[in-house]
């Protein structure tokens, strides 16, 4: 029972609660300080500071910076922009709500960045129904153009 | 007796409008060359498709010419009041075809925003967000910071007798040359001068940062414009929160703190005068209600449990309060933490807002220059108390140069500040009834109203229809300082009643 009890307990302390990241933003209060496990889409920029950098992650609704080994970072081939689908990051770290190292900022310190699965570039397609519009609304404007010089020429637009 | 519009003044109002509709097609030139910059196919049609109703508008609208070109002061106060509403539609075109925005009421709303400044955002999906859309918004910031009016009487209107009554239709009464185009254009060297160096140096931290070549460049320019400006808009979802450096937020507080200083004093600052700097009555009051909001807020933040140390405190509080207290509203902190920051530090951040910036800048809200007026105007009264009856009370400002205050400016600032309150306590009532709180309703008012920014989280697009089209007018009539309000209905009622 003992033993039992034990793997419990050591199961509890190796395994931090997976918390996503509007619920870290959200809540910040209840995860202060906390070692958590979260993951998002990394978007934006990579920006690798010497030994350690940032990068922020999104889970759509909301964004939180990591703070971690730049090593580590350099593991994150797509980063979420236009057409580009960010890998999605899983974390494992500290979450401060308000960072006593970064002035107050919320963000994670990170000991472990994994990627959970590869982003990709989307291929952009024509849309067909864009194209039509701005070409009728291209038309539109030089008609307008040419309705407005002969309004003009034949005296009607005419300062006098 | 009113005096009933004439066919002509619908001629001249029509023309105005329809040359700023065909310059603001012009204007989407930029973002159109920046997607096919980027490759933005899909883009780059929707660029095309808005360039395309914006210069059919202008086309229809200026086939006929006023016989006149002076402009009367009511038209032009209509001219700049209405056609911000036409800029605010046609900028929304491209943005709505991008498909981040729910409805044509978010994308009018978004506009409407980067035009007037505010920085208040409804886009979904910002990080995915296209280079072109994303420096549109920013676009939007920089044309309306330096005024859709002043760039037409800069660039697009030659010649005309009216250009005053435009000028001041736009709430710019300042004369820094002695003609409006010169002084247009100078506000435009101020702005191209500043927008090389900014850009510059905050390329060369975007670089230090880790950020790659490109897109250093490009948040450089979208983070310029919005600071100069003093706008708010960001190119990343958690706005300054975003690059986690300290570098870049003083390189944003020095741009957005001189966006929010008045163009004349940095005419006379570039001439050689710089003392006035510190004898202005504007600055005066600026150093002063900077000092009491940041004062205010400080010893809120202290009393909350989130902050570690003295130095993260400050470090969040100076930054936000002067991001308020300029009408910019760039964040360092999330808009939940904001929800959680007591009243006191609310209160603090809600002052600074409803203050503002300069008179004659990109800054909005009451403007310290009004508050300093209406001070010296309390301190006038107050020594007039104490004299003897037969006493003469002179009191002096020092705006430029030296003069005597006088009944009319104090009670010009006391309307425009009365006028100021009722706005931002009419926008927290809408927020009331819409089932919020009162003070994250006055929070988000005042900072609609005073075309800050910051939000504390009601700002969504969730928000109810009626909360988002108050807050599009607030925005409208805080930017134009009630003129164009006041316009509108003048016409109206002269239209209705006039002979």
């Amino acid at each position: 029972m003992l033993i039992l009890w034990l793997l419990t307990l050591g199961g509890n302390i190796v395994a931090p609660p997976t918390v996503h990241i509007s619920d870290l933003i959200t809540q910040s209060r209840s995860y202060e300080g906390r070692v958590i496990v979260t993951e998002g889409e990394a978007v934006g920029d990579l920006m690798l500071r010497g030994e350690y950098g940032w990068v922020n992650l999104s889970d759509g609704s909301n964004a939180i910076g990591v703070y971690a080994p730049s090593k580590q970072l350099e593991q994150i081939k797509h980063l979420g922009r236009y057409e580009i689908v960010g890998d999605r990051v899983s974390v494992t770290g500290t979450f401060y709500d308000a960072c006593p190292v970064h002035s107050g900022e919320t963000d994670i310190h990170a000991s472990s960045v994994a990627i959970a699965s590869e982003g990709s570039v989307v291929d952009e397609i024509l849309d067909q129904v864009r194209l039509k519009l701005s070409l009728e609304l291209a038309l539109l404007a030089i008609l307008a153009f040419l309705f407005r010089q002969f309004v003009r020429r034949a005296g009607g637009g005419q300062r006098k | 007796m009113f005096l009933k519009p004439q066919k002509e003044d619908f001629r001249v109002i029509g023309y105005y409008l329809g040359k700023i509709s065909a310059g603001l097609g012009i204007t989407m030139l930029v973002p159109l060359f920046v997607a096919f910059l980027f490759r933005e196919l899909n883009p780059a049609l929707d660029f095309i498709s808005g360039i395309g109703v914006s210069l059919a508008l202008g086309c229809l609208l200026t086939f006929s010419r006023p016989k006149k070109t002076d402009i009367s002061l009511i038209n032009g106060v209509l001219i700049a009041g209405i056609s911000w509403l036409l800029a605010m539609a046609l900028s929304a075109v491209p943005l709505f075809l991008s498909g981040h925005y729910v409805s044509f009421l978010d994308s009018l709303f978004e506009t409407m925003s980067g035009l007037t400044t505010t920085g208040l955002s409804l886009t979904q999906d910002l990080d995915h967000l296209a280079h072109s859309y994303n420096l549109w918004r920013h676009v939007t910031h920089f044309l309306g910071g330096q005024g859709v009016v002043v760039i037409a009487l800069a660039f697009f209107i030659k010649g005309v007798s009216g250009a005053f009554s435009l000028y001041v239709g736009e709430a710019r009464d300042e004369k820094i040359l002695p003609n409006v185009i010169a002084t247009a254009r100078f506000i435009w060297l101020v702005t191209l001068v500043y927008f090389l160096l900014g850009s510059i140096v905050l390329t060369i931290i975007g670089l230090r940062l880790g950020i790659g070549p490109g897109r250093a460049i490009f948040h450089a320019v979208c983070i310029f414009m919005a600071g100069w400006d003093t706008g708010g808009f960001t190119p990343q979802s958690q706005s300054i929160l975003y690059y986690h450096s300290l570098s870049y937020e003083i390189a944003t507080f020095i741009i957005f703190f001189l966006g929010s200083i008045n163009f004349g004093l940095h005419y006379l600052v570039w001439n050689g005068r710089r003392r006035e700097l510190w004898r202005d009555i504007e600055t005066r009051t600026y150093i002063a209600t900077v000092t009491v909001t940041v004062f205010i807020t400080l010893l809120g933040l202290v009393q909350l449990p989130f902050f570690a140390n003295l130095p993260s405190a400050l470090r969040v509080g100076f930054y936000q309060v002067l991001s308020a207290h300029t009408g910019t509203g760039f964040m360092t902190v999330t808009a939940s933490q904001f929800s959680r920051w007591n009243d006191l530090a609310l209160i603090g951040i809600i002052l600074a807002m409803a203050v503002g910036g300069c008179a004659c800048s990109t800054a909005g809200a009451i403007k310290t220059l009004r508050i300093g007026i209406i001070f010296k105007g309390f301190w006038r009264q107050m020594k007039m108390i104490l004299m003897p009856e037969q006493g003469i009370v002179i009191e002096k400002i020092h705006h430029f140069r030296d003069t005597i205050l006088g009944d009319n400016q104090i009670a010009a600032a006391g309307l425009i500040f009365l006028a100021y309150i009722f706005l931002y306590f009419a926008g927290s009532l809408v927020g009331v009834l819409c089932g919020y709180q009162f003070l994250p309703s006055l929070f988000e008012s005042v900072s609609a109203a005073a075309n800050v920014g910051h939000t504390i989280g009601i700002t969504a697009t969730t928000m109810p229809a009626v909360l988002k089209v108050t807050y599009i007018l607030q925005m409208w009539i805080g930017r134009f300082e009630f003129m164009a309000i006041f316009g509108l209905f003048g016409f109206l009622i002269s239209w209705a009643k006039g002979r």
